[in-house]
């Protein structure tokens, strides 16, 4: 009978487990996102806080050494004799030394901050560094520590006062590339990583030299306002592109945030960044962490079948026990009251509904009870009135 | 014999060949019809309206003209 409660509250129950399906669907999709983004930012979070861990140590390891150093009298009387080549010459072996160990660059400063001697370039000298590390050792006659930008390379670089006994004679500086700070966080993690700084700090031509003399393709035109000076990924520049824009660029926060998400193969990528500030707490670029989230995404999608089909589970079990529940309290009392009515209206006065229940349907029934009672008793008085009438047509026929 | 007690007899018939539920099956009628089937005899009088609801009531209900 498809005029049944049943086959109208059919729709209504596979509209529900529809809507409930979708709505926890898209709630486990929304919970994906959301721990895929947490996922991605906490990995910024930590790459940052590596990265300045690694400034950090660094900075000890230069101060230990430059410490070190400046306790060298043989040093310390040559600078004073202000003979540059002998400098030179006589710091090759501790320069090579410092080398291996990472430090590259090796400066002896006159008081006024012109550059005496570079152990590193016997070719550079007598010419003003306004460095803002060394600005710092020279206002405080102490510490000048950082990461900053020289011609072509960010560095970081330790400047200390260099005293002859109490008095002044110029500072020292030690400083090093910091190419392998995202090497050590790509060692750490897997990520790729990318540092990204303002073309206001880089002088072009010296850039070109630069990556000349390294091999490598002159990027300086790559980004509007920017130019990737170091990267751990090879041939970067496709992945750097789907990685970042601009304006993700010129948005980075301090604490780090999630840029895009991009495919490429059949990996999937989530990049972001942090802020990069130098010795002068300037915001001179960013440092981009590119994540391969693909397993984490394929272990996502996996869990979101499972909520799917969990959900589309237990909708068709709570459709079920509506249903059994229906049939049971409503639909299986109604077609009883309706059949034993139907039954006393076909003389069967024995008839009895069995719906015992107090509700709106065991009212019916009381009911259906009390007409039956109505019913029997009309008969009754009927079927004595048609007896009646047919004795008294007998008595006046004889 | 009234015309009324004919046609109830008829749907005894049809009931017998059938194999139904006499009660129910007059219930059903009786419900389309207006009136009780279980209180037609004899004597009862004939009603013309009665006689086509009846009619119309059976067909309805068992699906056979009477």
């Amino acid at each position: 009978m498809k005029s049944s409660i049943k086959y109208k509250l059919l729709p209504i129950i596979i509209i529900g487990i529809i809507a409930l399906s979708t709505v926890f669907y898209l709630f486990a999709l929304q919970t994906q996102k959301a721990n895929l983004d947490k996922v991605t930012l906490d990995g910024i979070q930590a790459a940052k806080e590596t990265f300045y861990n690694l400034e950090k140590n660094d900075v000890k390891m230069l101060e230990a050494a430059m410490t070190d150093f400046s306790t060298n009298q043989e040093y310390k009387d040559i600078f004073l004799e202000n003979d540059r080549q002998k400098l030179f010459d006589f710091g090759q072996a501790l320069f090579v030394e410092h080398k291996a160990m990472g430090i590259t660059h090796f400066y002896f400063h006159r008081p006024d901050g012109t550059v005496f001697v570079r152990l590193h370039d016997a070719t550079k000298y007598d010419d003003v560094l306004k460095r803002k590390t060394f600005a710092k050792a020279k206002e405080t006659k102490s510490w000048g520590t950082g990461i900053e930008l020289g011609k072509t390379a960010f560095a970081l670089r330790a400047v200390k006062p260099y005293y002859n006994g109490n008095e002044l004679v110029g500072y020292i500086e030690f400083g090093e590339e910091i190419n392998h700070f995202i090497d050590i966080m790509k060692e750490e993690t897997g990520h790729e990583y990318s540092v990204v700084v303002k073309k206001e700090f880089i002088d072009p031509g010296e850039w070109a030299s630069v990556t000349k003399t390294k091999g490598l393709r002159n990027n300086y035109g790559d980004l509007k306002n920017y130019v990737v000076i170091d990267s751990t990924r090879e041939y970067a520049a496709k992945f750097n592109k789907d990685s970042f824009a601009q304006q993700n660029l010129d948005a980075v926060a301090d604490k780090g945030n999630i840029f895009s998400k991009f495919t490429r193969g059949d990996k999937t990528y989530v990049s972001g960044g942090f802020a990069l500030y130098d010795a002068g707490n300037d915001k001179v670029g960013a440092v981009i962490v590119t994540e391969d989230v693909t397993q984490l995404e394929k272990t996502a999608t996996q869990n979101n079948q499972n909520v799917l089909i969990t959900a589309i589970l237990a909708a068709l079990l709570i459709a079920g026990i509506m249903s059994l529940l229906l049939v049971l309290l409503i639909i299986r009392p109604l077609e009883n009251v309706v059949e034993t009515t139907t039954r006393v209206v076909g003389g069967d006065f024995s008839a009895r509904s069995n719906v015992k229940s107090k509700d709106e349907i065991g009212r019916l029934a009381q009911m259906i009870e009390g007409f039956k009672t109505v019913l029997i008793n009309t008969a009754k008085d009927l079927e004595e009135s048609q007896k009646e009438e047919a004795r008294e047509k007998v008595e006046v026929h004889d | 014999m009234s015309q009324i007690y004919r046609l109830k007899s008829r749907i005894d018939e049809l009931i017998a060949s059938k194999r139904l539920d006499k009660f129910k099956t007059y219930g059903e009628i009786g419900l389309k019809a207006g009136f009780m089937i279980s209180i037609i005899n004899e004597n009862s009088p004939d009603d013309p309206a009665r006689a086509n609801s009846l009619r119309a009531a059976v067909k309805d209900v068992i699906g056979e003209a009477i």
